[in-house]
């Protein structure tokens, strides 16, 4: 394996809009939120970067195809800047782009953009969409919760546990990070239901509610990214003060198997399991569970988070179903998850999810997190799963202080 | 339930609320009804299909064509689709008999009527098909006569969606009570078959017809085939081939036959069971067909699944399905005939068809793999209440063919809470999706928990 890009990469600013049913903002505005505030923070000139990487899923709904409209958007300086699409993972994909850039040495300083405006479409949930001219042919016509909800079913008959009890311990996951994320201000979400309530919210694809369910929403998500030398040089921190650092960066895609074969039980994301072993090695983490201090995952649904605890380690198999409901990662938990509410209450602008997961671990390794911030963390992990579980996206990154 | 429902509007409809009619699932139409019946049929390979029908999807494309490939047959045979008239499949049939190859006919419909009129209570959905040949039959064709006359009774127009119907006294008096005992009798004089010697006549028409019609041909109305109305509904140009294949189900051997058809003329068919009817019978029986059907809870259904009024579906459901042509085309054998691969080198089968082995990664090593006959089990799956579905929730999940392979599929035929992780599916041709906005519609297979045979 190569050495990867680990302690390469620093990221010296970060934005992150207000997550929210945004109808005063486009595509452009909240791009722009997101990208004053990372440069702001940052404390350089807009000049000083080399090059750039956009994030955005559905280009039919609001910004269009190619990187274009976002150039013309920050009226950048005719730097090269490239649109990267990879579903739900996306935003990773835009820091990756920016990272494998300096840490090749190809530019000094880097711009990592993400943007989703769902909200101009009138969509319940994630705009229809295609799977392409032959897929479409064959393929369910199916919907984000649903194609999430078929690890439920799956998880609850291999492990033996009865659909009441993964109920409780799915509505455990959303009750948890909504009471993480009314304390956030940039949240969508702030309301914090009961678990009562979740258990007895409206069905939308059997067995998740709508309190399983992430919310849809409009927002954007920015980080500049540098190497540690020249951070320094440009005097983005004072001598001696930590920088994050991009300990690692992995992705992995399915290749059939889950679709096709019948080694997949249904009850877990192989892609996960595959990106993590690569991250962990990249960031010379041999117990995740001990070492990482705070993580953000792909919580689309609340079984989406509960079957990641397995697939990243922190659980053993078959038993996150009891860890999540015993506050493992609750707030004061072991290790805190979506201690900024997560996707279930900022939503998911696709392009911008990875980001925003990105942003929360920053904000927490530089203690700037304000009434939610965790006691000296210094290494976080955020997980980001596109697709749905029979055919997907995983994408890793560990961050850490330097 | 349907007189009741619109009591407020039709107070007459009471006068006729006995008995059930058929009504297919909003994803069946005449050819995945006959792609059904005909693979129960399908006995021996053929080499020529027959798709008969007054409600076929397409007036310009052979429904014949997909409902054979649907069937898995090869390109090498001829398809004709016959219409027109209500008698389109007991006049095709009455060809083919005299046809020495080994030939299929199926005879389907799916009549649609408007909500509210006399025809959405009595009219049913059905298919049925034939296999015919010179070898292994049950029955021996004895010869038939057809006679035309175009009495407008009901009609449908080049582009209406129900027919438009006269009064039913008129048809009875004038026409059928007039042509159908006159071409029975001319039927037996040509054929040397005293009517008396009948053992089953069938005559797809209500019973009330049927007994004057025994009446006139003086021959006592204990010779009438259940005439399945009661059951069924009248079931278009199916009916009288469906009374046939129910009669067969339950004949015996030597037994005379006698099958009308009727519509703007008349078509007389005569059959002798022979000895193979003990030991060739169909295994899937209508009996069998008749009481595998589900109740219908709600009313609406009827004319919603008919696709006779427009339920609000949603933003989800205005979605454009155009279908890609070229890559339908060039992908049909998987698309149609469900037809997946196999790698030559480690036995992976695959659906749909793949070029690289998920399993060992070999190029190019693959042999057709035919999963449509499969039986498959649910590995795991959702009810969907946020997918567009003419029937929410869509069912869909994952399954695990027998032998190997797996699939995501949209399932059918199942209602909520009924499904559990490991039942038994089995695959059935329906309708995908419709497009309309280009009248187009889309078919693929559906697991389902009713079995084939």
């Amino acid at each position: 394996m190569s050495k990867g890009i680990s302690d390469k990469v620093v990221i010296i600013g970060m934005g992150c809009t207000h997550f929210g049913e945004r109808w005063d903002s486009g595509y452009d505005d909240l791009l722009l939120e997101a990208y004053t505030e990372a440069l702001f923070d940052a404390g350089i000139d807009r000049s000083a970067i080399d090059a750039a990487w956009i994030g955005v899923f559905y280009d039919e709904q609001s910004q269009g195809k190619s990187a274009l409209p976002a150039s013309m958007t920050l009226r950048l300086p005719n730097i090269p800047i490239t649109r990267v699409e990879n579903l739900c993972a996306t935003g990773t994909e835009s820091l990756r782009g920016a990272a494998y850039a300096v840490a090749s040495g190809a530019v000094d300083v880097a711009l990592a953009l993400g943007v989703e405006k769902l909200k101009d479409v009138g969509y319940s949930g994630l705009p229809e969409r295609t799977y392409g001219a032959f897929e479409d042919l064959y393929l369910p016509n199916s919907t984000a919760p649903g194609g999430f909800a078929q690890l439920a079913r799956a998880y609850a008959a291999k492990h033996g546990v009865s659909l009441e009890d993964l109920k409780q311990s799915m509505a455990h996951v959303s009750w948890k990070s909504h009471q993480n994320g009314s304390l956030n201000p940039k949240a969508h979400l702030r309301s914090k239901p009961t678990v009562e309530q979740i258990l007895s919210a409206p069905m939308v694809a059997d067995p998740l509610g709508v309190f399983d369910c992430c919310g849809v929403s409009d927002g954007a998500a920015c980080a500049i990214v540098t190497t540690p030398e020249i951070a320094r040089s440009l005097g983005v921190v004072d001598k001696g003060d930590p920088l994050v650092a991009i300990k690692s960066l992995q992705l992995a895609a399915s290749n059939g198997v889950e679709m096709s074969h019948n080694s997949w039980d249904g009850a877990h994301t192989i892609t996960t399991r595959i990106a993590a072993k690569r991250a962990y090695e990249e960031a010379g983490i041999d117990k995740p569970l001990s070492e990482l201090d705070l993580i953000e995952v792909h919580d689309c649904f609340s079984v989406t988070e509960l079957v990641l605890m397995e697939d990243l380690f922190l659980s053993q198999e078959g038993n996150a179903w009891q860890d999540v409901r015993a506050g493992r990662f609750d707030k004061d938990g072991e290790l805190p998850c979506q201690i900024d509410g997560g996707l279930k209450c900022f939503g998911h602008p696709i392009g911008a999810s990875g980001l925003r997961m990105i942003y929360e671990i920053y904000l927490q390794l530089l203690g700037r997190a304000g009434n939610r911030q965790l006691e000296t963390p210094s290494l976080g992990l955020t997980q980001n799963l596109g697709g749905i579980p029979n055919r997907n996206i995983a994408a890793i990154s560990i961050l850490g202080l330097q | 339930m349907i007189a009741q429902q619109l009591s407020w509007f039709q107070p007459a409809l009471r006068s006729q609320a006995k008995g059930k009619r058929s009504l297919g699932f909003w994803d069946e139409d005449a050819i995945t009804f006959a792609v059904a019946a005909g693979s129960r049929a399908l006995r021996t390979p053929v080499d020529h299909v027959v798709f008969a029908s007054t409600t076929a999807p397409f007036l310009d494309r052979s429904n014949a064509g997909l409902m054979a490939e649907a069937l898995g047959l090869e390109a090498n045979i001829s398809t004709q689709d016959v219409s027109g008239s209500l008698r389109a499949g007991t006049s095709a049939m009455m060809q083919l008999l005299t046809s020495s190859n080994p030939v299929l006919l199926a005879a389907a419909d799916r009549r649609t009527a408007k909500p509210g009129s006399s025809q959405e209570m009595s009219y049913g959905d059905a298919g049925v098909a034939f296999q015919m040949g010179q070898e292994n039959c049950v029955a021996d064709y004895l010869g038939g006569i057809s006679r035309q006359h175009d009495m407008v009774d009901h009609y449908r127009a080049q582009g209406q969606d129900s027919d438009y119907t006269l009064e039913q006294r008129w048809f009875r008096d004038e026409g059928v009570l007039k042509v159908v005992p006159d071409t029975i009798t001319e039927a037996c004089t040509q054929l040397d078959l005293p009517i008396s010697s009948v053992d089953h006549l069938i005559t797809p028409f209500p019973s009330s017809f049927n007994k004057k019609i025994c009446k006139q041909l003086s021959v006592s109305d204990s010779v009438l085939a259940p005439n399945l109305y009661d059951v069924v509904g009248d079931c278009g140009v199916a009916h009288s081939l469906l009374m046939l294949a129910h009669v067969l189900d339950g004949a015996e051997p030597d037994s005379l036959i006698l099958a009308v058809g009727f519509g703007q003329g008349c078509d007389v068919l005569a059959f002798r069971v022979n000895q193979l009817i003990q030991t060739h019978r169909a295994k899937n029986t209508v009996g069998h067909s008749i009481a595998s059907q589900q109740p219908l809870v709600d009313y609406l259904k009827l004319p919603a699944f008919s696709r006779m009024i427009e339920l609000d579906a949603g933003l989800r459901a205005e979605a454009d399905k155009r279908t890609a042509m070229a890559a339908y085309f060039r992908r049909r054998r998987s698309i149609n005939s469900m037809i997946g691969s196999k790698c030559e080198a480690c036995g992976t089968p695959h659906f749909p068809s793949a070029r690289v082995c998920v399993n060992c990664g070999s190029i190019d090593r693959m042999s057709d793999y035919h999963f449509a006959e499969k039986t498959c089990h649910v590995k795991t799956f959702t009810e969907d209440f946020l997918a567009a579905s003419p029937a929410p929730p869509m069912i869909y999940g994952n399954i695990e063919f027998e032998g190997g392979g797996n699939a995501f599929l949209e399932f059918t035929d199942s209602s909520p809470g009924e499904l559990n992780i490991g039942d038994t599916l089995y695959s059935h041709f329906r309708v995908k999706t419709f497009d309309p906005l280009r009248g187009f519609r889309r078919y693929f297979w559906k697991p389902s928990p009713v079995p084939l045979q």
